[in-house]
């Protein structure tokens, strides 16, 4: 029970904060920043493939957030709304620099880890490249769920779908990527 | 329990590489930076309304004759209004549907419970827990989290799904394996929304290349057959007691469109002026649309009235806001029923009303059940109420989306994960009180019969999947609550 003690005073204090900066107040928004902003940029840069993408998104949900953030009802809802207004802003920012450049996203090969993981039989390079084929609006679901964490409430909340819809979606995911790599 | 597989964890890794190094953050030049960028903002908002008014002001005095003869000459109500959407206080008997047919059979099953050939053993007052015969649980012999709905048919049967198959329960002689008999022929089926028409027709929605589309399946029988065209949205369809199905699709000439479909094809009813959605269509004919917060929108309420879609706000309420997503329900009577955050929300026809549950606290029974399983449950979270299902006498059925919450060592940075969804069971209220039924059990999905039965997907015997087991709340289980 004394864990529960804590995650409620923790609620208390994430809601007041939330009010706060919903409010106008620059310290309650700096913290919200100090608290989000990574997981943010490093979801959009995975999504996108692109560093200055991932910055620009970010910025551009901040702004967002700043006028908007008096809708979030409860802090519960904050992480994934805010992750869902930069990766909406990601993608934006992706078609467009597509349109005008055709630019693929690419991994660094010398990022990948590339070896095969006992376990699976299966190489990490061929993996990131399969994840890599994936279009954004998968790929964000992938790296929302495997990278940031995210259930399928979360994953729900921010991309106005059911759990159950999503649970369907991540393992049909998950068996598109086993079939591709089978494939190789 | 969601355990992670081999492939999980290799694509975590993968995934995590993809994020890169965390960096540090300094808030208070990001902070400064939105400051500026919303202070460009309004200023470019106010050079641009200056713009504008210097503009009409120039126009005004080129034009002034004409435009002001314009004016005067303007019929009375002549008002320029959104093209689809349109708001009104005026509220009146709404129907969209085609000309009624035949009315639904009454006939439906209420013996459904025999002819499952299976035992049942009540775990608690009305409640029963429909028990393979020889088995020590119902579980399907598959991934334990993969049957992931319930379907209570029109023509009476009662179907679970999994992927690429669809299970009648009663058939197959109440052998598990019986019912992985009626699977579809298409490669990599998995349909994502069903109905059952009162003939024992499966309508379904499969994701194919170049869309999502549907397809229907007489029971028993070896093939389904695909009905164009491509649906677009969330791909749901309607199949309505009359055996009516109604779908949003994709029309080359007329763009998204909604509508129903016959004998000779598609009719279309309107034009979908959303984007994406969930449609909503009772026996009656009332047609809703909810649209959920795609991305940072936020969520709306709109009923089809009169061909064109209307927006059912006002009277200073708004029924939407982030984070209602939960697709809707409509009563026989038209009452439309949604939740918003932890409350219900109801509109009658003239005015929203909001229903705030009791506070049922923690659910203690199953944190307790995970501790004794060596769980250590962290908290809970979640929206605390799912889809809300509208039964024959009105009253309202919602499932818990609650989940518990603990944090695993194994995936990095003491990321959370959940072990149960819906822990708070499913809820009744019948416009004045609630009751609740299954509690500390999760409820993965759940339907309600012509007959009133209410059919859920659930937990056996606490908050830990699998979600298999197949409930039932008897029609005189839910008497006996009133």
């Amino acid at each position: 029970m004394g864990m529960g003690a804590m995650t409620q005073t923790a609620g208390r204090q994430d809601a007041g904060v939330l009010a706060s900066a919903a409010a106008g107040d620059e310290i309650a928004f700096r913290r919200i920043i100090a608290t989000h902003h990574e997981d943010m940029r490093r979801i959009c840069l995975a999504m996108s493939g692109d560093e200055a993408i991932a910055d620009e998104a970010v910025e551009a949900a901040w702004v967002i957030a700043w006028t908007k953030l008096s809708k979030v009802r409860g802090p519960a809802k904050l992480r994934p709304w805010l992750v869902s207004v930069a990766v909406k802003e990601a993608k934006q920012l992706l078609r467009k620099r597509r349109r005008h450049a055709s630019m693929e996203v690419a991994s660094d090969p010398a990022d990948a880890p590339g070896g095969i993981d006992p376990a699976t039989g299966i190489a990490g390079v061929d993996l990131r490249a399969a994840l890599l084929r994936l279009d954004a609006d998968d790929r964000a679901l992938i790296v929302m769920r495997y990278g940031a964490g995210f259930d399928s409430n979360e994953l729900a909340a921010a991309t106005g779908k059911t759990p159950a819809a999503i649970r369907q979606r991540l393992k049909r995911l998950a068996d598109r990527l086993r079939e591709d790599l089978s494939d190789d | 329990m969601t355990e992670m597989t081999a492939f999980e964890r290799q694509l975590s890794s993968e995934v995590a590489g993809l994020m890169g190094p965390v960096r540090p953050v300094d808030d208070l030049a990001v902070f400064e930076s939105v400051a500026a960028a919303s202070r460009s903002q309004r200023w470019g908002f106010t050079m641009f309304s200056a713009l504008k008014f210097a503009t009409a002001g120039a126009i005004l005095a080129l034009f002034g004759g004409f435009l002001l003869a314009g004016i005067l000459t303007m019929p009375d109500g002549d008002e320029v209004v959104p093209a689809a959407v349109t708001e009104s206080p005026e509220l009146e008997a709404t129907t969209a549907r085609k000309e009624p047919t035949e009315p639904p059979d009454p006939s439906v099953r209420t013996d459904i419970l025999p002819d499952i050939a299976l035992t049942v053993e009540e775990v608690e007052p009305g409640v029963l827990w429909v028990v393979n015969d020889g088995r020590s649980d119902f579980a399907f012999p598959v991934d334990p989290e993969v049957p992931y709905d319930i379907v209570a048919g029109h023509d009476g049967g009662i179907y679970v799904l999994e992927p690429g198959h669809y299970a009648r329960l009663g058939e197959g002689g109440g052998s598990a394996e019986g019912y992985k008999g009626s699977g579809w022929n298409l490669v990599d089926a998995f349909p994502s929304d069903v109905g059952v028409a009162p003939d024992g027709t499966v309508w379904a929605v499969f994701e194919s290349p170049g869309g999502w589309r549907v397809y229907s399946k007489p029971w028993g029988s070896g093939h389904e057959t695909q009905h164009s065209p491509t649906m677009v949205g969330l791909e749901p369809i309607e199949v309505t007691s009359d055996g009516t199905v109604w779908a949003v699709w994709l029309d080359d000439q007329e763009g998204v469109v909604f509508g129903y479909l016959e004998a000779d094809g598609w009719t279309m009813v309107g034009e979908w002026p959303f984007d994406g959605g969930y449609l909503n269509v009772s026996d009656r004919g009332d047609v809703w649309a909810v649209i959920p917060p795609y991305d940072w929108g936020f969520s709306k309420a709109h009923r089809f009235v009169d061909g064109a879609w209307r927006n059912e706000e006002g009277g200073g309420f708004e029924p939407g806001g982030w984070g209602f997503m939960t697709p809707a329900d409509v009563g026989v009577d038209g009452t439309f029923w949604g939740i918003r955050e932890h409350a219900l929300i109801r509109f009658d026809g003239t005015e929203w009303t909001t229903f705030e549950p009791p506070d049922w606290s923690q659910p203690d029974v199953a944190m307790r059940q995970l501790a004794d399983d060596g769980w250590v449950p962290d908290h809970l979270d979640g929206d605390r109420w799912g889809e809300p299902h509208v039964a024959p006498d009105g009253s309202l059925w919602v499932p818990s989306q609650l989940g518990v919450y603990h944090r695993d060592g194994d995936l990095g940075g003491g990321h959370q994960v959940v072990c149960g969804h819906g822990i708070d069971g499913v809820a009744r209220f019948d416009g004045e009180t609630w009751s609740r039924l299954l509690q500390g059990r999760c409820v993965e999905a759940m339907d309600i019969a012509a007959d009133g039965s209410v059919w859920l997907l659930a937990s056996k015997s606490d908050a830990r999947y699998p979600l298999a087991h197949v409930f039932v709340i008897t029609p005189e289980a839910v008497a006996g609550t009133q």
